[in-house]
């Protein structure tokens, strides 16, 4: 694997993202199909999206606790993120990730 | 430790209730690892224990279900009407709110009015141009003091009484969920407000003339109704009002929801503390509105200050 990765640079996972809710309004998109490199976690996607879309911060990470998890729940190919290993959860290719903020509008 | 199944590059743990299907959420605050099956029922058990613990509804109750079109309230039609299939002389009508937001109401409304059919439910709407003589979009636009939510909770709270009462129902369930019940109480404590803390109850009170206000999803975090509604397919809707500006509350909820984050179970323990120190000041003096007879703290109440009813 080190020999491919020194040939290939890197291998590519590819993950599927489902933004709901103002997510969606502020990425201007509901879905986004990110390429990341094979072993990435959870943390790394939502870093690379925040640094795609720097106005899914507010909603997607809070700095002062270092955590997603006050404001949006995160879904992992059908399973909540917490009941993996958080933002340590490392993602497959073809991984869904379904991206919920917890309060809405109503 | 028992493990289900393996996925992505990480094991699952099973149920703990069911101890067979691999689990889906991880409830912090208790430490459950729950599949989607346990995870639903046991929701629908907490908000059973909740109404038989606040004795929120008779055995023929008619219940006015206020229905905003969002997760928390479609959530709470679901499984009230779990609830009250073993009450056959229970009744539940959902009552919708139409503030006159462009875009935003409109959409609302016809999520609403979808989940109402599937469910085989009764909807009543009424409207703020009816009832008050002008829309939230008018309200908005005009000069005023207050910041358009403090127009729209208080007309909001009017309207939905008013539709439970044409549709005559004894009571009348909001979607308020613990994360809101919390806030109250924080928000209470922070304004002062020692008579708005005397009337904190789930349960609500009975007034004469007034249909009972309940709040069966009081002791379920909004993180749980999110999910509800999620593993159901429940489709709600996800804007944001566009006049959301209650700037405190904001502050409030963010604070709450960094404290579970490092201490789960906060929100639990400041609900429960509302509880208990409710009914300790003198609550003050409950009085009528002299122009529509509404429960006042003055001489008239704040729907009819606010839409300038004086007469």
């Amino acid at each position: 694997m080190n020999v491919y990765r020194l040939w290939r640079g890197f291998v590519a996972v590819r993950v599927d993202v489902r933004l709901m809710g103002v997510l969606r309004d502020a990425a201007g998109s509901p879905e986004v199909r990110l390429e990341v490199e094979e072993g990435s976690s959870l943390g790394d996607v939502v870093d690379r999206l925040i640094e795609e879309r720097p106005e899914l911060e507010d909603v997607l990470i809070d700095r002062v606790v270092d955590s997603y998890a006050p404001n949006a729940l995160i879904i992992v190919d059908g399973v909540e993120a917490s009941n993996l290993e958080g933002s340590s959860t490392s993602l497959r290719d073809g991984s869904t990730l379904v991206f919920l903020p917890v309060t809405h509008g109503g | 430790m028992r493990w289900a199944v393996m996925t992505l590059n990480t094991l699952i743990r099973s149920c703990t209730k069911c101890r067979i299907a691999p689990s889906v959420y991880h409830r912090p605050y208790s430490g459950e690892r729950l599949c989607a099956a346990c995870f639903n029922e046991s929701l629908f058990e907490r908000v059973k224990k909740t109404v038989g613990k606040y004795d929120m509804f008779e055995y023929d109750s008619r219940i006015a279900v206020g229905v905003s079109g969002g997760k928390d309230s479609l959530a709470m039609l679901r499984l009230l009407q779990r609830l009250e299939r073993d009450r056959p002389y229970a009744e539940l009508v959902a009552v919708c709110v139409d503030e006159g937001v462009k875009g935003y109401r409109d959409e609302a409304l016809s999520i609403a009015e979808k989940n109402c059919r599937e469910l085989g439910v009764e909807m009543h709407t009424v409207g703020f141009r009816e009832l008050f003589g002008e829309t939230m979009d008018e309200i908005a636009a005009r000069e005023r003091e207050l910041g358009a939510c403090s127009y729209c909770g208080v007309l909001r709270r009017r309207a939905l009484d008013e539709a439970a009462r044409a549709v005559d129902a004894d009571r009348l369930a909001t979607g308020h969920n613990l994360d809101d019940m919390a806030q109250s109480v924080l928000l209470n404590v922070l304004r002062g407000d020692v008579v708005r803390m005397d009337a904190f109850h789930p349960g609500g009170q009975s007034l004469e003339g007034f249909v009972r206000r309940v709040k069966p999803l009081c002791e379920v975090p909004e993180r749980e109704t999110t999910l509800y509604a999620y593993i159901n397919g429940l489709e709600f809707q996800s804007l944001p009002c566009p006049y959301a500006e209650e700037a405190m509350r904001s502050d409030v909820r963010r604070f709450l929801n960094r404290m579970e984050v490092k201490r789960p179970g906060t929100k639990f323990i400041v609900y429960q503390t509302g509880l208990k120190i409710r009914g300790r000041g003198n609550g003050g003096v409950l009085r009528r509105c002299r122009v529509c007879g509404s429960p006042a703290r003055g001489d008239l109440c704040r729907a009819c200050e606010l839409s300038g009813r004086t007469e």
